[in-house]
């Protein structure tokens, strides 16, 4: 959603004096300031197992978002405009072009133009001020969005009290433990910024260049059988049912996603997984947790940013029924 | 190549308990890595500290380097590693009134850093600048053209001899012969070399 | 100082300096510190000249930091670890998957050769083990292909994730973990140069 002119300089010069305005009133700016602000900074990204450091330059101009981040360490970059997803991989001496479409839009990690407003359900998410802290020299309010049940985590978020810009922003486990996070070491707004600084900045003409093209049919193909839960979590509902299809995957490989509004797990159904291959039970990757369970040669895992429990739910209960015979 | 590289025989040296071989890698590779860390925290004071510990860490952890890769390469990434250490130990101390941001303008991979780039400090790497420039302008053309192609454009010394048509036995001469002459002009800069202490 | 072990700091600087003058080196170094200084300016002019030195160190002081650190060490202390592995087991775990994550990603993960953005990183897994060798394992019971079939599932999940999550994580994340990916360079698509 866009916002007309005058709204916009309005949301630009929100003040401390309007402090006193709801936690949600916090998230709902701070929602707008990602997109329209322009800025540069310089970000921090933490998990259990590592940490990376990038740089941002974001252009908001006329309801056009260009944005370059840079890895400082790696020296790889990522452009993104509205029209396309650029990754420059001058270690591998590649980049790779993807253009965006209506429908990919929707998987694209630009979310510039989507309606980025966060609001938590308030039947599973409590949502409080947390006190203020300082990031990258700037005052933060900070919103914390608490789990009311254990099927989700929490988030703890440092809104900079000038500019709305979540400055720092945490996942938070059931211990209150930050399992990620992700914050600004330094950052400066300006309200114009170069072409230049949003364009590669790496010599592309020595690199190979491969493009993604949208997908096309392939991946819209219903699955023969569309699958389900017969026991959600609380507060999950399925977003999407995908077939993936590649060459390289396994055949009849499908995605269910289930979201909360805020969380998401995905649930991969994988039929004829060899019995050496086949996982059982919960597993961790950094900050999220995986359950699989098998039973005649399907294997179905559920993984996400969420408690164990939620996906031990959701992969134990999962369920197919044959789809309506479509075409 | 079947031939070991010295950066090779100095790690070897060092894992049998040679500390000079690990002095004469620092020295070699000191201003990379000070430079890369500086890249990513946020002021030349800490970034010496962190510079410091990097060299330590890797000097610890030598011993398991089973030289997979060049010896730089991981010593690059252990001075990554520890500077990232350094960020997120320092994002979690508390407000600091006087701390400035960085300045973030010019986000390319070489930021520049804003804080303790004093005009005394600015002139003298210019003035350094100018020195090298000028000393390196001042060459007979067979010195020039053999450290330049050596140092801007990165070939090796038997790249050069084809290049030059010349012996690699010259081509490590000339190399050489260019060095000390800018070399004796950097000398004569207040400030500069082994005796002087820079603050 | 002799001409000769000049000559050598310069080809050693250029890693062109044979094994066998190695010795001579490091030698003729401690006899005549000097050349510590001359090493650092032999580097430091081909820095000014790429015109690469900001911050250059034209002394030897780091060098002499690290060296007296060394010095003063009465016995090595356990190595410092970065701040990740204070999980203990946890972060091992997830830094031996990232091995095996590398390592498919580069060839046998059955992975969408179909041009759908799939960011090939699954949340910065790739540990800098180098530095600290990870030696606890993952859950038992989960064999290579089971933790590298996972590393895909994730990387799965975490592109269509991106729709509703959190959206100021989810971006930076998404660049964070694409940027650490070791991109699996699909060789089915054609290369438009």
């Amino acid at each position: 959603m866009r916002l007309p002119g005058a709204a916009l300089s309005a949301l630009l010069t929100f003040t401390v004096a309007q402090a006193a305005d709801s936690p949600a009133a916090w998230l709902d700016r701070m929602s707008r300031a990602v997109e329209h602000l322009s800025y540069k900074g310089q970000l921090v990204h933490v998990n259990e197992t590592d940490t990376s450091v990038l740089s941002i330059v974001h252009r908001s101009r006329n309801g056009e978002v260009a944005e370059r981040i840079t890895s400082v360490d790696m020296g790889r970059e990522i452009i993104r405009t509205n029209d396309e997803v650029i990754f420059i991989l001058p270690d591998k001496r590649t980049v790779l072009v993807e253009a965006r479409d209506d429908r990919n839009r929707n998987q694209s990690p630009l979310r510039a133009n989507l309606p980025g407003a966060i609001k938590p359900d308030r039947r599973l998410y409590g949502v409080a001020f947390d006190g203020v802290e300082s990031i990258a020299g700037r005052r933060a309010q900070i919103v914390a969005i608490r789990p009311l049940d254990p099927y989700r985590y929490g988030y703890r978020i440092s809104i900079d009290r000038q500019t709305g810009m979540p400055l720092k922003t945490q996942l938070l486990d059931e211990d209150g433990r930050a399992l990620e996070q992700i914050f600004f070491s330094a950052i400066r707004f300006q309200a114009s910024i170069a072409d230049k600084d949003v364009q590669p900045s790496v010599k592309l003409g020595t690199l190979t260049m491969l493009r993604f093209a949208p997908a096309g049919g392939q991946a819209e193909n219903q699955p023969a059988e569309s699958w389900g839960s017969a026991d959600l979590p609380p507060g999950f509902r399925m977003t999407s049912s995908q077939a993936k299809l590649g060459a390289n995957l396994p055949a009849g490989l499908q995605q269910v996603v289930y979201s909360d509004g805020l969380a998401t797990v995905s649930v991969f159904i994988e039929p004829a997984v060899a019995a050496s291959e086949q996982a059982e039970g919960l597993s961790r990757i950094g900050a999220a947790n995986a359950y699989s369970t098998t039973a005649n040669g399907i294997m179905v895992t559920a993984i996400g940013e969420v408690p164990a429990q939620t996906v031990e739910k959701l992969a134990r209960s999962a369920r197919s029924a044959p789809a309506p015979s479509a075409r | 190549m079947a031939e070991q590289t010295s950066d090779q025989v100095l790690v070897e040296r060092v894992q049998g308990g040679d500390r000079r071989a690990f002095d004469v890698l620092v020295l070699k590779y000191q201003q990379r890595i000070l430079k890369l860390i500086m890249r990513l925290v946020r002021n030349s004071a800490d970034a010496e500290d962190v510079a410091q510990e990097a060299f330590i860490r890797a000097y610890r952890a030598l011993p398991s380097f089973r030289g997979d890769s060049a010896f730089y390469t991981w010593l690059y990434r252990i001075g990554i590693n520890t500077a990232k250490n350094h960020l997120v130990s320092a994002q979690r101390r508390p407000f600091d009134q006087e701390f400035d941001p960085q300045d973030p303008d010019n986000y390319q991979i070489n930021a520049r850093f804003r804080d303790e780039e004093t005009p005394e400090g600015l002139a003298l790497q210019e003035e350094l600048r100018v020195t090298v420039e000028r000393a390196i302008a001042a060459l007979p053309d067979d010195l020039r053209t053999a450290i330049m192609l050596r140092e801007i454009d990165g070939l090796s010394y038997e790249q050069i001899a084809q290049a030059m048509d010349c012996p690699v036995g010259t081509v490590r001469s000339r190399i050489f012969r260019a060095r000390e002459a800018v070399d004796r002009s950097i000398d004569q800069l207040n400030g500069v070399g082994e005796q002087a202490g820079r603050k | 100082m002799s001409k000769p072990i000049d000559e050598q700091l310069s080809a050693f600087v250029d890693d062109e300096l044979p094994a066998r003058e190695v010795d001579l080196l490091l030698r003729q170094i401690e006899r005549d510190p000097s050349g510590r200084g001359r090493l650092v300016r032999y580097v430091l002019i081909g820095d000014t000249l790429r015109d690469s030195a900001r911050r250059a160190a034209p002394d030897t002081r780091l060098a002499d930091r690290v060296r007296s650190a060394l010095e003063s060490e009465a016995a090595p202390a356990s190595a410092l670890r970065p701040a990740w592995h204070r999980r203990g087991w946890m972060a091992g775990a997830a830094a031996a998957v990232a091995g095996v994550a590398m390592f498919v990603l580069l060839g046998t993960l059955p992975r969408q050769s179909e041009p759908q953005l799939v960011p090939a990183d699954t949340v910065a897994l790739v540990a800098d083990s180098a530095v600290d060798p990870v030696t606890t394992t993952f859950p038992r019971r989960l064999g290579p292909a089971a933790a590298a079939r996972l590393t895909g599932y994730l990387v799965a999940h975490r592109a269509h994730a991106s729709d509703i999550s959190l959206n100021t994580m989810d971006s930076r994340l998404l660049a964070a973990r694409a940027e650490r990916a070791s991109w699996s360079l699909p060789q089915q698509l054609s290369p438009e140069r």
